[in-house]
């Protein structure tokens, strides 16, 4: 809702001030000028002006509620001629009625009459133009608030993303890791911060839209098992089990991580036991098959919070392929928590790369 | 001697404060453990001066296996990562120390021992503030016959007030924690949770019909068939939470 400029405490007071003089200086004007006496100044100048400020007040509401195209400011300027004649008239008839017995009055009425119209139009006309100017302006800067808040949004879910996407616990714990191996294993270090390396530089390399082939995708999930590995050496263990017929098929880049590391976090992160995760790559009837295996506690998973968080994955596929169902869990007897992610595989994808 | 436990579930981040541990002679490292049931086990038994602690761990958190102990030892917090965590530290003056983990940050650390050592109220201060993020305030973790038991908050029926302690009243009977009512009104959700009275919080989805016992005073029934007295305040929060 834009403010409207009788609503602005600064636009009041110098609107009601300068009514005041205005209603006084014609006052005046009556004495003086034309030597009518006080009272008859004063009540021509009240009611002329009581009239003109109710007629500007209620064209500047109006506005309020219904600005003008370009085009249209001639139909203001035809509401503001209406208004003119009906307080003019008004104003006439009010004040001959109460000087009726002033015959110098009337006959100067009658003969100022056009004059007050002019006049009275001039400040409708006004009033109403710069009326249309301030909804106009107050319109541009709502809008440019919008324009700016909606970028602070935008700029909001990048950095979020970003976060996200550089895990910064994973990153932070990682490097800790790398640190503790210069000194215990210097050797290791090594290879540790070049897979970090390598691990980071494929994350930031990521893209939503783009498809990787299974053997591009498995070698940089290969790298964050690595790395996990390190950090839980005694009690992760690792299984992947590729099909070679697998190697060159394609999937979208940014779907399998998320249920490895969701199988890290409740498979690892919520137990101190030794643990298996297990992937399997398979293809079946041209669909690219992904299991990924880890076991839970379930105890646990009840207190988990958000579950399994796979809710985006599923969104994100059934974006893609339009099916519900290609994302399923299921839990196995010994608490084996299994993700099995299907992909379709269409022919020209798989020629494209 | 300071006797100090290092609990982390990595077994490399404990290398490097038992590393960084072995220049300060002072220091004794009577137990390392990787998580926080362990490390509760530990420090209850052996009752030590100083424990290093991971934040992020299996099973409970570091400030969850925190709040479990009774006579808490001087505490400094380890942790790579927890944007919420470090604003607690940073306004309660524990130390806790940024993984990678520098060793003249380190050196800090320890210097400023002594003066740790004696005071445990930042600690406690620390371990509110967290409470407070909602991250963790969906679940309660307690202890009941040297068992832990960690209580989706939704499992929880009714609590009351009970001297210096509040029972929390589930399904599988009840917990005590050391804590105050004010608390749980604070952390617990406000749409789930309504404080009917000065002893009782309950969770509006166990309520099963509230009735007008005298003039002013009303009394409410849970499914687990327990009437609760409702205040007069309690009984507008109440409706209001009902939409009534």
């Amino acid at each position: 809702m834009t403010t409207r400029p009788l609503s602005v405490p600064q636009i009041q007071k110098i609107s009601i001030a300068f009514a005041i003089a205005w209603i006084i200086l014609c006052a005046a004007g009556l004495h003086y000028v034309v030597n009518f006496s006080w009272v008859i100044s004063f009540t021509d100048s009240v009611i002329t002006n009581f009239l003109l400020i109710v007629a500007c007040i209620s064209i500047s509401n109006m506005l309020g509620y219904y600005q003008p195209k370009n085009e249209r400011v001639l139909y203001v300027l035809i509401i503001s001629l209406a208004l003119t004649f009906v307080i003019i008239y008004l104003a006439k008839y009010s004040l001959l009625f109460i000087f009726t017995d002033f015959k110098n009055y009337q006959d100067f009425y009658n003969f100022s009459f056009p004059f007050r119209g002019l006049i009275s139009f001039m400040c409708l006309g006004w009033c109403a133009l710069a009326n249309i100017l301030w909804y106009r302006l107050e319109e541009q800067s709502e809008m440019q608030g919008r324009l700016l808040s909606t970028q602070n949004l935008a700029k909001e879910a990048e950095l979020n993303k970003l976060r996200h996407q550089l895990q910064p616990h994973f990153l932070f714990n990682s490097l800790n890791s790398v640190f503790a191996l210069t000194m215990v294993n210097p050797k290791e270090a090594g290879v540790m911060i070049t897979k970090l390396a390598s691990f980071l530089r494929g994350t930031l390399k990521r893209d939503d839209e783009l498809w990787v082939s299974v053997e591009e995708e498995m070698e940089y999930i290969q790298l964050y098992l690595d790395i996990e590995k390190v950090r839980f050496s005694h009690r992760l263990n690792i299984e992947v089990n590729i099909s070679e017929d697998t190697l060159n098929l394609c999937l979208p880049g940014t779907l399998l991580q998320p249920i490895v590391e969701n199988a890290i976090k409740f498979g690892l992160y919520n137990t101190s036991a030794g643990i298996t995760i297990k992937i399997d790559v398979t293809v079946e009837n041209d669909i690219l098959n992904l299991r990924v295996q880890n076991p839970f506690d379930p105890e646990m998973k009840a207190t988990g919070g958000t579950g399994f968080g796979l809710t985006a994955i599923k969104r994100r596929l059934y974006l893609l392929f339009a099916n519900q169902n290609l994302l399923q869990t299921e839990i196995e007897a010994n608490n084996l928590y299994i993700t099995t992610l299907k992909i379709p595989q269409k022919d020209d994808q798989n020629h494209t790369n | 001697m300071i006797r100090t436990i290092l609990i982390d579930d990595e077994p490399l981040a404990r290398d490097i404060v038992k590393y960084y541990l072995s220049e300060h002679k002072e220091i004794e490292i009577i137990a390392e453990c990787c998580d926080g049931f362990e490390g509760l086990k530990a420090i209850t038994q052996h009752k030590p001066d100083l424990i290093f602690l991971d934040i992020q761990m299996p099973k409970i958190s570091g400030f969850e296996m925190l709040e479990l102990v009774e006579d808490k030892p001087a505490v400094i917090f380890t942790t790579a990562f927890d944007e919420f965590a470090i604003k607690a530290f940073e306004v309660n003056a524990v130390d806790y120390l940024l993984k990678p983990i520098d060793k003249s940050r380190f050196d800090l650390a320890m210097q400023k021992l002594p003066l740790r050592l004696n005071q445990k109220e930042s600690t406690d201060a620390v371990l509110d503030a967290v409470a407070m993020s909602s991250a963790q305030s969906n679940r309660v973790v307690v202890k009941k016959d040297g068992i832990i038991k960690i209580i989706p908050v939704a499992d929880i029926n009714y609590l009351e007030a009970d001297d210096d302690y509040v029972k929390l009243s589930t399904t599988e009977g009840a917990f005590y924690k050391n804590k105050t009512m004010a608390f749980f009104e604070q952390t617990l959700d406000a749409g789930q949770f309504i404080r009917i009275h000065r002893s009782y919080i309950i969770n509006l989805a166990q309520v099963t019909k509230i009735e007008l016992k005298e003039k002013d005073s009303y009394v409410v029934l849970l499914k687990s068939d327990i009437w609760l007295p409702v205040s007069k305040t309690g009984y507008a929060k109440l409706k209001t939470a009902l939409g009534l």
